[in-house]
């Protein structure tokens, strides 16, 4: 008896288990502010409202997400840029049709942030230093090794290793790196309890306008479902209207979206939404990526955004 | 018979439960407890204090998330086991038997078998997308190679003896996997189940941190992306109980099945 009531809870967990959902929209990006005007669309009911049936999936990677697309496990993504441009590079053939947010001189979610016993104080002494980024050529990564460039830094010299963004503050402090990129929630607290100086918010030093991520889609998608990304256009820019009339309605939004506790939210540096996106943003991007070796291969950005 | 030698001691479990056992965790959650009151600041975002995680364990149970998070991770670390260990079953008994397949199958199964499961994660996620196939997938290739191995070696250690009888018995190449080889090779077999079973598990919670959102290592590091150190320790300690209890239960089927051969 009892052999049989096992292998009946053994049946009932494969079946609860392969039970599939319904067929629909599902779009992937990482929890973290970029993807906002998304999140904010996605909790004001609008995608419902245009007349799209849209499930918004966190994943925990960014660089699962063209994979992802691929398997049509998500048929459309907020992904990096990094991430778009490099699979493009690989051979996958994705196409963007919205922006999310932008970089502006004002922003602060990106900061550069050095350990108080590193003896790092200005650029010049970046040389030669073990810095942490949360993945070789991702944004972070892209943005920390172009700030150094522009400060006149042979990054060569400098070696990078791969942390995860929580474990950030714990590395700097027991003096594991020197200094790393990290976003603001956690450069805040490093800054707050002492263990790391500010060096650099590196978005106020690049031209103004970068685009953060983009929404993409594999381009056979979007080419037999042009109504739908129309809808999502729409949805998109919906929220981009709410979101420069309130700016605290992003907060809200991200704090759900992402489940942050709420102190982290009530000081989280807001971004900037604007889902406009043109070519001349990704060949920023992909100008350094190339400078630094970070991409392989030659992309034809002229052809990555819809219009 | 070999059969009839208990081929793993029974585990300490059949002495019973030794409260003993528990002087160590206590005493470790103990120490955790004060150094965390004394080291760790209540807005950390990568580590909690113990009794943090507790409340967290507790919470996450009451509302449902752990439950389904673990019917998806076992479902896929069971269905992937089954599939694989059937594989790696068929195939171990085929090459055990035939040692001319074994030897024309050498090269391909020592090329394959040492392929690390995460390794496979890219392109099982292009293949299948996110989901229980592709988590499958990986369980049931990471499973097949212990099962085959170690069932091949139990087939091809069949008494000599045993076969000589079946020969002079004139019993059929069936026949004699049948009723000589396979009877003497079944504990060996269940002993790779058990091994692989316990890999079906890690791999699952490794797919579900990389890459498949779904399960207990997803839910783990979600946790720990939006800045929930406590959840993401109580899905931890969750999985080490899951796992704990998964063993213990193919250790007790293993004896169900096993224990009253050996005392016969």
């Amino acid at each position: 008896m009892r052999r049989i009531l096992c292998f009946a809870a053994g049946a009932m967990l494969l079946a609860s288990a392969g039970v599939s959902a319904a067929q629909q929209l599902t779009l992937g990006t990482t929890a973290n502010p970029a993807p906002a005007a998304i999140f904010l669309a996605d909790q004001k009911g609008l995608f419902k409202k245009h007349g799209v049936d849209l499930t918004v999936q966190l994943v925990t990677g960014d660089p699962t997400i063209p994979a992802a697309l691929i398997s049509d496990s998500i048929q459309i993504a907020s992904v990096t840029p990094t991430t778009f441009l490099n699979a493009v590079a690989n051979g996958i053939d994705l196409v963007a049709f919205s922006g999310t947010t932008i970089t502006t001189h004002g922003s602060k979610d990106i900061a550069i942030v050095a350990g108080k016993d590193s003896g790092i104080k200005t650029p010049a002494d970046f040389a030669g230093k073990t810095l942490g980024v949360a993945g070789i050529g991702a944004v972070l990564d892209v943005m920390l090794k172009n700030w150094l460039d522009q400060n006149g830094v042979d990054v060569s010299t400098a070696k990078f290793i791969e942390m995860t963004l929580p474990s950030m503050a714990d590395q700097l402090k027991a003096g594991r790196v020197d200094a790393l990129i990290t976003v603001d929630q956690f450069a805040q607290r490093m800054i707050s309890e002492g263990f790391g100086i500010l060096i650099a918010n590196p978005l106020a030093e690049i031209p103004e306008g970068q685009s953060a991520q983009e929404i993409v889609a594999t381009r056979a998608w979007a080419d037999a479902n042009p109504e739908t990304i129309a809808k999502v256009r729409a949805a998109i820019k919906e929220a981009e209207g709410i979101a420069k009339a309130d700016p605290e309605a992003i907060r809200a939004a991200l704090g759900n979206a992402m489940n942050l506790p709420p102190p982290v939210t009530a000081r989280i540096a807001l971004p900037v939404v604007d889902t406009s996106l043109s070519v001349a943003q990704l060949d920023w991007w992909l100008a350094i990526m190339k400078k630094h070796g970070l991409v392989k291969g030659d992309v034809n950005t002229a052809s990555l955004v819809l219009p | 018979m070999r059969a009839n030698q208990p081929v793993i001691a029974p585990s300490r479990m059949s002495q019973g439960f030794d409260p003993r056992n528990l002087v160590l965790p206590v005493v470790v959650f103990a120490i955790a407890e004060v150094l965390a009151l004394a080291y760790v600041p209540a807005d950390s975002f990568s580590l909690a204090a113990p009794h943090d995680v507790a409340v967290e364990l507790v919470r996450h149970l009451a509302d449902g998330t752990l439950m389904l998070a673990t019917a998806q991770t076992l479902g896929a670390a069971l269905s992937g086991l089954g599939l694989g260990g059937g594989l790696g079953l068929v195939f171990g008994v085929v090459l055990g038997l035939s040692p001319a397949a074994d030897r024309l199958m050498s090269v391909t199964v020592e090329t394959l078998r040492p392929i690390p499961p995460a390794a496979l994660i890219p392109l099982s996620l292009l293949v299948y997308g996110f989901g229980l196939r592709m988590e499958l997938a990986i369980i049931a290739f990471t499973t097949m190679w212990p099962v085959l191995v170690l069932t091949r070696a139990a087939i091809r250690e069949t008494e000599p003896g045993l076969i000589e009888v079946a020969r002079v018995l004139r019993l059929s190449a069936w026949r004699t996997a049948t009723r000589i080889v396979l009877p003497g090779a079944v504990p060996r077999i269940f002993v790779a189940f058990r091994l692989a079973a316990a890999i079906s598990l890690v791999v699952a919670v490794t797919v579900e941190v990389v890459a498949n959102p779904r399960g207990l290592g997803y839910g783990m590091m979600l946790a720990a992306q939006s800045l929930h150190p406590a959840i993401s320790f109580a899905f931890l300690v969750w999985i080490a109980i899951v796992g704990w209890c998964f063993n213990w239960s193919l250790v007790w089927l293993e004896r169900q099945f096993f224990a009253r051969r050996g005392a016969e």
